[in-house]
Parts: structure tokens; C-alpha cells; sequence
């Protein structure tokens, strides 16, 4: 008895010996399958945001709101970003959805997620619309999030710190719009993740996700300016699938900002929001006839 | 006995394996220290009227301060320099040398954006993060971690206050 117990002890020492050894090793064990912009099958995304927009998901409700402007948990700030997109202009394409996929280096999913409709595209085509997250000024979201990682900023942005979240996945299910999504493969490993843009860094499984309004965008260009000394109004930037767009349909700017484009868009327009999210008063909004 | 010689035994035999794997195992190693060319940081610093930027080239107005290549250590190193005797043991390490004697990883996580020249921008200086040129010769400065990062940006380092909500800094 007490022989084998010594026994045990000592092949219990070997082995989390080895296995400290082995967590030591400075390479990692299963090294991450990952395209880069120069190797990647674009086709493969393509193929995906099709198979994606047949879905044909049914179409949200919109509600007319006021057009967005500044909050007032954040006195004093310059800049608040947002969208509108133009719904009489908006032909269906789906170039946003790719462009955004190619902007955030968002992994396709295996067959068994696209069987689930667990698609990671940021932007969704509900009934012809594209519909992306609103980034709420007051957002609900925010406010479940155990970690912090889905926080406001000031300029607009309803921001995710990837590297603070842990999964837990309260945003998605406290979210009014749906427009989060969550990392539940290893997109890496399955070799459907590819860093097309280097600016933006890839996902973990278990990270929730959502669009960010191209904050990596709004960052360098703000930095930019910064350096320059001047006033930062984020004047020259324009969101992926903005700039995308074939019809010039969806339109980034600053709210508080007169001359931005975005306030130019919405003059004279009809204002309307998801009407799910319609009382948290988004930021991204969508034009339809005149007023 | 018997079952238990054999049990150790393929334990043996796995711990083999996985130290063969750790030593031999050619990691790609980045460190800013080439071990064959003994330089000093003190010694090219100010009593030669070099500052940071003039190897570390971005530093002041980059996103990224990028490593010297060999080719800058030439400019000056062609010729010897003083009569002391280990200058001839650091003109041969620095013969032997690649294009790229140093290079070095981001110890930034991917999500985070830094930007240099916005903090030399904002009077800011190498030394504040990097320490003194003979702490980072001795490699004992303490790595800046997130809360230096905060702790600075609320204010509490003697700068001015700057940014902190999240998506300042990452993305």
C-alpha cells in the first residue's frame, strides 16, 4: 500500500512535470490557419454572402425618430459618428456586407454554423435592408455586459474591448436589434478566418462581435490629425461599407458636426430607426422619402 | 511491479519527448538583444549628440519606432571609431552580422493601437516607458502594462490628462 502510493506520487510528478515543460514551450502547439489579403480566396467570402443574403430574413420594423445628436452622458464631446442609409437608394446589392467582411477580417463559418444561421457578417440583409448594429447612445447592451468589454465612447461608437470579453454572451441576448455576434468556432483553426486588413485584429472563439463602426478608421484618422495639431472633426473618414456602396446609399459622418455629410444627407429627409431599438436613441438611421 | 516499471516507463518516455521538444524546437525567437554585438545604449546616447530617433527612426512622429539596420550601425562604424581594444571583437560581430541585427515583436496585444508620435507629440519623453538608456542596456526596466497606460492617461504621471475610454486605444 504504501509502496504503490510513493509510486503514484512519483508518476504524478512526471507528469505535470512534462506538463509544465510543455507550457513552457514558446511556439504554439496548433498553429492558427490564417489567409492573409494576398492568399485569401476572396471568392470563398463572396460565395458566403450570397448563400447568407438567400436567406431571405424577414424585414425589421422602422419608426421615424429625431435626428441623433449629442448625449448627455458625455458633455462637451466634439463628435458623435453614425450612419444613415438611404432606403431610396439602397438596391439590395450586398457589396456592404462583403466590403465589411474584407474591412474587419471576419471569418466565414463552417457548414454546420451556416446551418445554424450562425453567420458572423456584421451587416444582414432583413428583407432587402441591410441592418447592422444602431450603436445606441444609450445602449442596452452596454449595460448587461459583466466586464466592461461592451462600452460607450464618446465619439459614437458602441465599442467592444475583445481582449476583456469573456463569452458570456448577456449583450447578444439584451440586445433589441440582434446585431451582435458571437464567436462559436474556432474560425482560426477551421482555417475560415483571414486578415485582410492588418489594422484589425482577429477574434477569439467565445468573443462576442458586432459592427464597429469602423472604429479602426476613426482611430488612425483621428491620430493623424492629432499629430498634426488640429481639431479632430473626423472629416475625411468613411465607414467600409460606406465607401463601398455602389448606390452612395449609406452615409457616415458626424452628427455634431454641421457640415459633415451625414448632416447634409438628412436635411429635408424622413429620419427612421430600427424599431427595436428606436428608444436608445441610435446613431445609425435610415432616409426614406421627404419631409 | 511489473505493470508499474512499464507505466513509468511511458511516462519516462513522454517527459522525453516533451523536453526534446522544448529544447530542440527552433523557436522564433524576437528579442531587441543580439548576443554578438556588445551595444550600449549609454554609450550612443547623448555624450555623442545621438537621441532615440536617430536609430529608432518613427519614434517621434511614426505609429511604430522601427529597429536600426545594419546598414545605420555602418554610417558610422566603417571606420574605427576609438583605440580601445574591444573595438576590433565588434567590428567582426559586426561583419557577421545579418541586414537586420535586431528585430523585435509588438509586445502590444493585437487589439491594441499605439501610437508613438502622438505621445512624443504630447511631451512625452523615450524614458518615461523605456527607462534610461542604462536600465534598458541592464534589461531591467519593468515591461509598461496597462495600468501605467491608465495611470498616465488619468493624470496621476505628471502629464496632462488624455483619453481613457476603451476604444481610445483598442480596437
Amino acid at each position: 500500500m504504501d509502496e504503490s502510493r510513493r509510486n503514484f506520487v512519483k508518476l504524478m510528478g512526471l507528469l505535470f512535470g512534462g506538463l509544465a515543460l510543455g507550457g513552457c514551450r514558446r511556439t504554439e502547439l496548433a498553429p492558427g490557419n490564417v489567409a492573409t489579403a494576398e492568399n485569401a480566396d476572396v471568392a470563398l467570402w463572396k460565395a458566403e454572402v450570397r448563400e447568407a443574403m438567400g436567406r431571405s430574413l424577414p424585414a425589421e420594423d422602422f419608426v421615424p425618430v429625431a435626428v441623433p445628436g449629442a448625449r448627455a452622458k458625455f458633455p462637451g464631446e466634439k463628435n458623435r459618428f453614425g450612419m444613415a442609409i438611404d432606403l431610396d437608394l439602397c438596391n439590395h446589392c450586398g457589396e456592404c456586407i462583403l466590403a465589411c467582411m474584407l474591412e474587419n477580417n471576419i471569418p466565414r463559418v463552417s457548414a454546420d454554423g451556416a446551418s445554424k444561421g450562425r453567420y458572423m457578417h456584421w451587416i444582414e440583409m432583413r428583407g432587402g435592408i441591410p441592418v447592422m448594429c444602431s450603436q445606441c447612445g444609450d445602449a442596452p447592451c452596454e449595460r448587461v455586459c459583466p466586464t466592461g468589454a461592451a462600452v460607450a465612447s464618446p465619439d459614437g461608437p458602441s465599442a467592444m474591448v475583445y481582449s476583456r470579453c469573456i463569452g458570456s454572451r448577456f449583450c447578444a441576448a439584451n440586445c433589441p436589434s440582434r446585431t451582435r455576434k458571437f464567436n462559436y468556432e474556432d474560425s482560426r483553426a477551421l482555417g475560415l478566418a483571414a486578415k485582410f486588413n492588418p489594422e484589425v485584429p482577429l477574434r477569439e472563439r467565445g468573443v462576442m462581435e458586432k459592427c464597429s463602426l469602423c472604429v479602426q478608421r476613426l482611430q488612425n484618422d483621428r491620430l493623424r490629425v492629432r499629430m498634426t495639431g488640429g481639431d479632430w472633426r473626423g472629416k475625411t473618414v468613411q465607414s467600409a461599407c460606406s465607401a463601398a456602396c455602389p448606390a452612395h446609399a449609406i452615409v457616415f459622418g458626424n452628427w455634431l458636426d454641421p457640415e459633415s455629410p451625414l448632416s447634409l444627407a438628412v436635411r429635408g429627409r424622413g429620419v427612421y430607426a430600427l424599431k427595436s431599438v428606436a428608444k436608445w436613441d441610435p446613431s445609425v438611421v435610415y432616409l426614406m422619402g421627404k419631409v | 511491479m511489473k505493470g508499474f516499471a512499464v507505466i513509468g516507463g511511458i511516462a519516462c518516455f513522454v517527459v522525453a519527448l516533451i523536453v526534446a521538444d522544448f529544447l530542440f524546437t527552433p523557436a522564433e525567437e524576437y528579442s531587441p538583444v543580439n548576443r554578438d554585438i556588445p551595444f550600449s545604449h549609454a554609450l550612443h546616447g547623448a555624450n555623442i549628440g545621438l537621441d532615440c530617433t536617430h536609430c529608432h527612426s518613427g519614434a517621434r512622429s511614426g505609429s511604430s519606432a522601427f529597429f536600426p539596420s545594419k546598414a545605420d550601425c555602418m554610417d558610422c562604424h566603417r571606420l574605427p571609431l576609438t583605440e580601445k581594444p574591444g573595438i576590433a571583437k565588434l567590428d567582426s560581430a559586426l561583419r557577421k552580422a545579418g541586414g537586420e541585427p535586431w528585430r523585435i515583436e509588438s509586445a502590444f496585444p493585437s487589439d491594441v493601437v499605439f501610437h508613438h508620435g502622438i505621445h512624443v507629440h504630447a511631451g512625452i519623453s523615450c524614458e518615461s516607458c523605456h527607462g534610461s538608456p542604462e536600465e534598458i542596456d541592464r534589461g531591467r526596466h519593468a515591461p509598461v502594462r496597462m495600468e501605467d497606460c491608465l495611470a498616465c492617461h488619468r493624470g496621476e504621471r505628471g502629464f496632462p490628462k488624455a483619453g481613457t475610454d476603451c476604444a481610445r486605444c483598442h480596437r
